[in-house]
């Protein structure tokens, strides 16, 4: 055979090899190196990572990165946007390549900080004399841990209640202050052939309720639980009763994904949630007649807090610039160009909130923040799955709560 | 100097030439086995022997928080939402379990009924092959999310039902716990039997026509020639679905993930395996112990395929 003319078979198949894990590094090297282009310019670039959910959200941000990169020239900001959030910041904080600046939801803060990801501020703060006496103290605890500071909340919003003020008007009553008044209003509305209330089976609405009741979830040292209270039987009881009668419908009743939706296709004339529902209802159903009035009340006042702090990262590589930027944010300036472009609520009292908001700030005082332990996200998942049986007649409340209080207390222990 | 003499006789030459020829072929053999293979390596069997490690850990967020040595395993042992003893639905395991007890019987019975239809002569036959396989084919993820408004409290499913019911029909099909897992199990059943078409129609094609003339000139009915000349024949089609039939049904993943939004369903009634290795992996950031979780499934799927191996043996058609 003659050899010498074309290349053996082995030389063929090494050099197919050769190619096929050159083309392999080649595209892992240019994602990863490739896509950040030298910088012209002696500016530092941080990173600030964050999730979306609303183009009018994103243009926000950038609206604000952009002031920011106009004051501070020497700094230029990335965003990158992560979804799903979670799971995109836990594989870059094991890969210790943490973005520098980034968003903190209040409910997870307790696993982050106790698994050391977040970096202290107390100090930062100490040296270029800012202090967080503006800030809402409510929302400044929540990210506290062990006495020191690790991140300053950016806007938060409570629950309120949202109405349909003309279904009300056919019904013929008047917006509901109390327990006892939403019964009455509800089975008016019922009577008058009016959609009803919506109420979800989830923690994170039927807990506001707990709190009017009297009742909580751990006790204020956040080392006990106490979810099974007579307080809290009564309130989740009464909670299902208004939905067994009839007066009040879950989403997935009224063929809906939340309770914004039911109030958007006027599925529902009454519903409890918090302030991101007024950009919603404006940017999607303006022709609905709706307003917003403060929670129902009844043995006491209260109202879940959600709210999301920026933080910085213990493992990154530029925490004075990420502190120059989370300064500005926080401060009075950054605060007031975020919360009036997104329509959310500032998080200090210095800065005024956008127009017809009020009624959000009325209810701070009353506002438990939405954020347990380490290790709770099970804890509240197994919270919503007992609702939901306690709901569905599969179990008794006590018997609900009984499992919720032994979930609680395990994860505590932990 | 005279002419160059050739080194080497022509006998030795020949055999040199020959082994040298053999070297080569098997060097060239491995060569294109080794890229696979390396990938094979780098992303099965080292992330198995990895999770195997971790699962002696308490591994966090940043790493290694700490020796466990078994403890995960008895943790997990004495995990309620994992599992229970009695049986109990809305544990993880036990969810699966019902789950694949009644996909499995179904998906092979759907499978085999279409394989039987479009092995006929009836007119369109590749036409219906194509249309029976084509869910086989698109995103799961897709269907899911097209299922949900399907199956809305006010979507097109209940509609339909209450035309033919005659009564408004206003089941929110995946908002409640006796009918979620239930729902997810006709869209998967659906779904899947265009595989399990093509795995019987490969072996029902490959039985010899000669069984079925004689069983012709015997005068059997249609019944039983498929009952007792048919079914039996196609053992090893039965064997191959049921295997992957059941490995498939223990990971079901993505159909309860999208439809509980991760959570596990109204009241943990879709709660599977591996979507609790998933909420404990993500959600809590274990990961010694999620890895722990994912060794357990592996060991309850190994037994598994092994007992079906040893029980149905070899996929082999003996007449």
């Amino acid at each position: 055979m003659n050899r010498s003319r074309f290349p053996s078979r082995t030389a063929t198949a090494l050099a197919l090899a050769a190619l096929a894990a050159a083309i392999t590094a080649g595209t892992t090297l240019a994602k990863a190196g490739g896509s950040s282009a030298p910088e012209a310019r002696k500016a530092t670039t941080i990173t600030l990572a964050h999730w979306n959910s609303s183009p009018v959200e994103l243009a926000s941000l950038r609206a604000t990165l952009a002031a920011f990169e106009r004051t501070y020239p020497s700094i230029d900001v990335k965003e990158i946007s992560l979804d799903p959030y979670p799971e995109g910041m836990l594989a870059r904080f094991a890969a210790r390549k943490p973005p520098d600046v980034f968003y903190v939801d209040s409910s997870v803060f307790p696993d982050w900080v106790s698994q050391g990801v977040l970096e202290p501020l107390d100090g930062y703060l100490a040296k270029a004399k800012v202090t967080t006496k503006p800030f809402f103290p409510n929302l400044v605890n929540a990210f506290k841990y062990k006495g020191k500071l690790y991140g300053l909340p950016k806007d938060w919003s409570p629950l309120a209640m949202e109405v349909n003020t003309a279904a009300l008007a056919k019904a013929g009553v008047s917006v509901p202050t109390t327990w006892a008044q939403l019964q009455s209003v509800g089975s008016a509305l019922k009577s008058a052939g009016q959609p009803p209330i919506c109420l979800s089976i989830d923690l994170a609405r039927i807990l506001a309720f707990m709190y009017q009741n009297g009742g909580g979830f751990l006790n204020a040292a956040r080392t006990q639980a106490v979810v099974n209270s007579a307080a809290n039987v009564q309130a989740v009881q009464t909670y299902i009763n208004w939905l067994k009668s009839g007066i009040a419908q879950t989403p997935a009743q009224l063929g809906v994904g939340w309770c914004g939706e039911a109030l958007g296709k006027e599925k529902a004339s009454i519903i409890f949630e918090g302030n991101w529902v007024t950009s919603y209802m404006n940017e999607t159903f303006p022709k609905v007649k709706w307003a917003t009035f403060p929670m129902v009340r009844n043995r006491a006042r209260g109202n879940l807090g959600f709210t999301v702090s920026y933080s910085i990262a213990k493992d990154s590589k530029h925490k004075t610039q990420a502190f120059t930027l989370l300064r500005y944010l926080e401060g009075p300036t950054g605060m007031r160009i975020w919360t009036n472009a997104a329509g959310f609520l500032p998080s200090r009292g210095d800065v005024k909130p956008p127009a017809g908001r009020a009624v959000f700030l009325k209810e701070a005082a009353a506002t438990h923040p939405w954020q347990f332990a380490p290790g709770f996200t099970k804890v509240i998942d197994t919270a919503n799955s007992e609702l939901q049986s306690a709901y569905e007649g599969k179990e008794s409340v006590q018997t609900a709560l009984a499992n919720i209080q032994a979930a609680a207390a395990a994860a505590l222990r932990r | 100097m005279a002419v160059a003499a050739r080194t080497r006789p022509v006998g030795t030459r020949r055999l040199e030439t020959a082994a040298n020829a053999k070297v080569r072929e098997a060097l060239v053999g491995y060569a294109f086995v080794g890229i696979p293979l390396l990938y094979f390596v780098l992303f099965y069997l080292f992330p198995i022997g990895y999770a195997f490690y971790i699962s002696f850990y308490d591994w966090g967020i940043l790493g290694k928080l700490g020796y466990r040595g078994f403890g995960n395993y008895r943790e997990l042992w004495h995990d309620q939402l994992f599992w229970t003893w009695p049986p109990k639905r809305g544990t993880a395991i036990w969810n699966t379990l019902y789950y694949t007890a009644i996909v499995v019987p179904a998906q092979m019975a759907l499978g085999l009924a279409l394989a039987l239809a479009v092995n006929a002569r009836i007119r369109a036959r590749t036409f219906f092959r194509a249309a029976y396989y084509f869910p086989s084919l698109t995103s799961s993820a897709a269907i899911t999310a097209i299922a949900i408004y399907i199956l809305n409290a006010d979507g097109l499913l209940n509609w339909a039902l209450s035309k033919v019911g005659g009564h408004p029909v206003h089941t929110p099909w995946f908002g409640q716990s006796s009918t979620a897992l239930e729902s997810i199990m006709g869209l998967n059943i659906w779904t899947t039997s265009g595989t399990m078409m093509l795995f019987y129609l490969a072996t029902l094609q490959s039985i010899p026509t000669d069984v079925y003339e004689a069983a012709a000139i015997d005068g059997t009915s249609r019944w039983r020639t498929f009952w007792k000349i048919t079914f039996p024949l196609l053992k090893p089609g039965h064997f191959f679905v049921a295997v992957l039939s059941i490995i498939g049904c223990l990971k079901l993943f993505d159909q309860a993930f999208i439809v509980s939004g991760g959570k596990g369903g109204p009241a943990y009634s879709t709660e599977t395996a591996v979507l609790y290795l998933y909420q404990t992996a993500i959600g809590d950031a274990r990961w010694g112990y999620a890895a722990t979780v994912g060794i357990v499934l592996f060991a309850i799927i190994f037994l598994f395929t092994l007992v079906q191996r040893l029980l149905f043996g070899k996929a082999e058609i003996g007449y």
